[in-house]
């Protein structure tokens, strides 16, 4: 039997990286100036006399939208409300997966049961609905984005889980470390959740996408980012009304809302290539 | 005195969807062993061997009948008595490679059960004195699994159930997945260790020449029940049950060999 | 040899069949790095004739046997040596003269008889479809044709079993389905790579039957592989021991038990032998290495109790093909240069 080649591991294609650098750069740079009561104003101030001015216009390198707003601060900003949503829904979501998963998939049937019936539950929740749920109780807004994507999200992950720990949990080497009288939490703790590692960089990548993209459609139909609050699904919104006479918001918030999303897409194929060892081959 | 090991009418249903049947189960096994003993449980697959270790060691909860470890319930003692129970009672699997997390050291893997009770300056030392136990060089701490081979895997293995200082020892199918030249060892290796820590030894294997030499006693089972009882030897010259004298006629003979 | 009377079974002693594989050298070809796996492996097997290829793991015995059907993993070649089947160069052949091999000529069956059959159709359809695509048969006649064979190698019932999916079957049955399509094409060698590993040793006992009788009638060519030297002990005439790739010894069934020339088979040997109880077991000091661990000189010598400076040099086979050794100082005296 010929040994396992370390050389013909995957690697992550740097050009991705480099391009998703590139966006979280400009994320960050936006978050920043959003969150900075002194500079935000760049992305808020509207200037009526200045409206629909064209990219590459002097001092609006992107142009201005119906509201004389800068698009290169807008857009920046929307992008660094992107980020900072579709990371924040897709790190709940893997908490609370893992958490759910791990627990209903290892500690009995108790546990099995009803983390089976919450998952089922919330499933079936359409995450639009429970957004205009939020809405209307802590107000439209991107907090209620937020915990509206996070509380349905985790379900398909903890599924997964569930399923992953079917097998894990009839392994020897949990079989053993019970037997030596390890608790089923030490046990969670050092041998499953390492072992879910591969699975969980995979899906987390997904789940950042997905959310970006339910939240730039959330903030689109008005659920999410309230004006003046930037996001490019709210960029969209306002764009399209004025689409005849200025394509440039429509076209620009598309096109970065696209290229994030391809590239989280790519950089998911990545990662699995990477890490999931049913793809990998052994000699 | 009473044995260590009490097996009374333990049986396991498995309910299968499909109705074909119950898949492995247990009907109803009881048997005995005593303190110091080398016991064996002979049967092919589905004979149930593997499911009447899983119940003595409290991994898969029984549907009737009662498994008693030096006079401790496995299933229906007090919480606190149970709990003792990693000390008294520990387990080899078949698999070498599957029986440890591939991402820990071998001196993780071999303190795992006894990792809280020690204190971290000894923890080394305590790794090396188990490697010692079973013939490995002390360097091997520092090593992961897959750097070993079956049969040094297979030593750990059994190092870290000695860590847990057990009176008991169970054996699944020690050997079947090792290499044919590297059995002996592991064999030899827990027969030399019955006899200088005093275990008392459940083998469980198909093998019916192996339990021959190493058990003094020896159960065989066929289809969840147990059908003859007694001596190796015996069984292998003089079967009684019908099943048994299957098993013995199909064991492929060697033809007589030369002076080594 | 006479033909059993279903009137199906093809008839016996055809052409003079042998599988005769001449200084075989298999390697994993990587970007300019190759690594023989299997190196210098001369055996052959004649007609009518069961030969046993003994090893443990690494010993490259699998891999001798995909070879034979041209059915290596990628990245795995045979890099010298020949394998000809009936006088016909298997590993110079394209993959269409392959296609033609297998299956008529050189069948093969593997240990897992759950992964070589498709679990999501009818046994009786992949008998059938093997059938077809090498001979011109109506599905009827195909039909016939399998469930006489499943009837001849022991399955009850075989029309009913025909429509049955593998996951219906037991293992014992399963593999004599595979035995039953591979036989079905009446091939002249049939290769069997551990085929009774995976079962129960009373399963595993009618499967030899099985093969005796099988062999008897229909004057079949095996190539029995096993790490199992009881059950090469009962079925083969033949015996060729692996060890690291390469072969250290061949002989006749008998003299190799009674008499083994090279330790290595003397070593297995104790180790399979039974004792008495209390009594120590056999094992051979050290592991079988990896093909990255193969000394340069004999690939034994770490392991073995009488090797001296002379070992030190790759050994070579000495003594004929039929009953030789590939040692320096082979047991009974004869040391080679």
């Amino acid at each position: 039997m010929a040994s396992t080649p370390r050389s013909g591991m995957v690697r992550i294609n740097p050009w991705i990286l480099v391009a998703l650098a590139v966006y979280a750069v400009a994320g960050l740079t936006g978050i920043v100036v959003l969150l900075s009561p002194t500079m935000n104003n760049r992305m808020t101030d509207t200037d009526l006399t200045s409206t629909f001015l064209h990219p590459l216009s002097p001092g609006h390198p992107l142009g201005t939208d119906s509201l004389g707003r800068d698009l290169m601060w807008r857009l920046l900003g929307g992008l660094g409300v992107s980020i900072c949503v579709g990371v924040g829904v897709a790190l709940i979501s893997i908490v609370l997966g893992l958490a759910l998963g791990v627990f209903g998939g290892f500690f009995g049937r108790t546990a099995s049961f009803a983390t089976g019936l919450v998952v089922d539950v919330t499933w079936a929740f359409p995450a639009i609905l429970l957004a205009i749920v939020f809405a209307g109780w802590l107000g439209p807004g991107l907090p209620a984005v937020v915990l509206a994507l996070a509380l349905t999200g985790w379900a398909s992950f903890a599924v997964i889980v569930r399923g992953e720990m079917l097998s894990l949990r009839e392994r020897d080497f949990i079989a053993a470390a019970r037997v030596l009288g390890v608790s089923r939490l030490k046990i969670s703790l050092t041998h499953l959740l390492v072992s879910l590692f591969p699975v969980t960089m995979v899906v987390s990548v997904f789940f950042v996408s997905t959310s970006i993209v339910a939240e730039s459609g959330l903030s689109f139909l008005g659920l999410g980012a309230q004006p003046p609050t930037p996001s490019l699904g709210v960029i969209l919104a306002e764009g399209r009304d004025y689409l005849s006479q200025s394509w440039w918001p429509v076209i620009l918030a598309g096109a970065l809302l696209t290229g994030l999303v391809l590239l989280l897409n790519a950089l998911a194929d990545n990662v699995r290539d990477r890490f999931d060892p049913r793809s990998r081959r052994l000699q | 005195m009473s044995p260590l090991v009490e097996v009374r009418d333990l049986t396991k249903d498995f309910r299968s969807r499909s109705g074909s049947g119950a898949r492995n189960a247990v009907d109803h096994v009881t048997f005995q062993v005593a303190e110091g003993e080398s016991f064996g449980i002979v049967g092919e697959s589905g004979s149930g061997k593997t499911t009447v270790s899983r119940m003595l060691l409290g991994l898969v909860a029984p549907t009737s009948g009662s498994a008693l470890i030096s006079g401790i319930d496995v299933w229906n003692s007090p919480k606190a008595e149970r709990k003792t129970l990693p000390g008294i009672v520990q387990v080899v699997f078949q698999d070498p490679y599957s029986s440890m997390n591939p991402r820990m050291t071998i001196e993780r893997v071999l303190l795992e059960g006894i990792r809280s009770q020690t204190p971290r300056a000894s923890r080394a030392a305590e790794a090396e004195r188990l490697l010692e136990l079973v013939g490995l060089p002390t360097r091997y701490a520092a090593l992961h699994p897959h750097q070993l081979s079956g049969g040094q895997r297979q030593r750990v293995a059994i190092a870290r159930a000695l860590a847990m200082n057990p009176r008991v020892l169970i054996a699944d199918e020690p050997v079947s997945a090792l290499d044919v030249s590297m059995r002996g060892q592991v064999l030899n290796l827990l027969a030399d260790l019955r006899t200088q820590l005093g275990l008392t030894c459940i083998l469980i294997s198909h093998d019916l020449g192996v339990v021959r030499q190493f058990c003094d006693r020896v159960v065989v089972m066929s289809k969840g029940q147990i059908v003859e009882e007694g001596d190796p030897d015996r069984i292998l010259t003089s079967p009684t049950h019908e099943y048994t004298k299957t098993l013995v006629a199909s064991i492929p003979m060697l033809p007589p060999s030369g002076p080594s | 040899m006479t033909a059993v009377s279903t009137g199906v079974v093809p008839p016996a002693g055809s052409v003079s069949t042998t599988l005769v594989i001449e200084g075989l050298e298999i390697s994993t070809v990587h970007v300019g790095d190759t690594r023989p796996l299997v190196t210098d492996v001369t055996v052959s097997v004649g007609s009518g004739e069961i030969v046993g290829l003994v090893g443990e793991s690494g010993s490259g015995k699998s891999l001798t046997a995909l070879a034979c059907l041209g059915l290596l993993p990628h990245g795995v070649r045979v890099t010298k040596g020949s394998i000809t089947l009936d006088g016909k160069t298997v590993t110079a052949a394209s993959e269409q003269e392959l296609r033609s091999l297998r299956g008529p000529k050189i069948g093969m069956i593997f240990q897992d008889p759950m992964t070589s059959l498709d679990p999501c159709f009818r046994i009786g359809r992949q008998m059938v479809e093997a059938l077809t695509a090498h001979e011109q048969v109506s599905k009827d006649v195909a039909r016939k044709r399998a469930i006489d064979f499943l009837g001849h190698v022991g399955v009850p019932e075989p029309a009913k079993r025909f429509d049955s999916f593998p996951h219906e079957l037991s293992g014992g049955l399963r593999q004599r389905v595979t035995i039953a399509t591979a036989l079905l094409l009446d091939p002249h060698v049939l290769i069997a790579d551990e085929p009774t590993t995976a079962l129960d040793v009373t399963t595993q006992a009618s499967i030899l039957q099985l093969v005796h009788r099988l062999r008897d009638e229909l004057h079949m060519s095996v190539l029995w592989i096993s790490h199992d030297l009881a059950v090469v002990a009962q079925l083969a005439d033949r015996v060729a021991v692996m060890y690291a790739g390469e072969i250290v010894e061949t002989g006749d069934t008998q003299q190799i038990f009674a008499a083994p020339k090279h330790h290595y088979t003397r070593g297995l040997l104790d180790c399979a032998t039974h004792r008495h109880r209390g009594e120590p077991f056999g094992f051979i000091d050290g592991s079988v290495p990896e093909p990255t661990e193969w000394a340069t000189g004999c690939r034994f010598a770490n392991r073995c109790s009488f090797a001296d400076s002379a070992c030190l040099q790759h050994p070579e086979v000495t003594g004929s093909q039929q009953s030789g050794v590939r040692c320096h100082h082979p047991r009974g005296g004869g040391a080679t240069s």
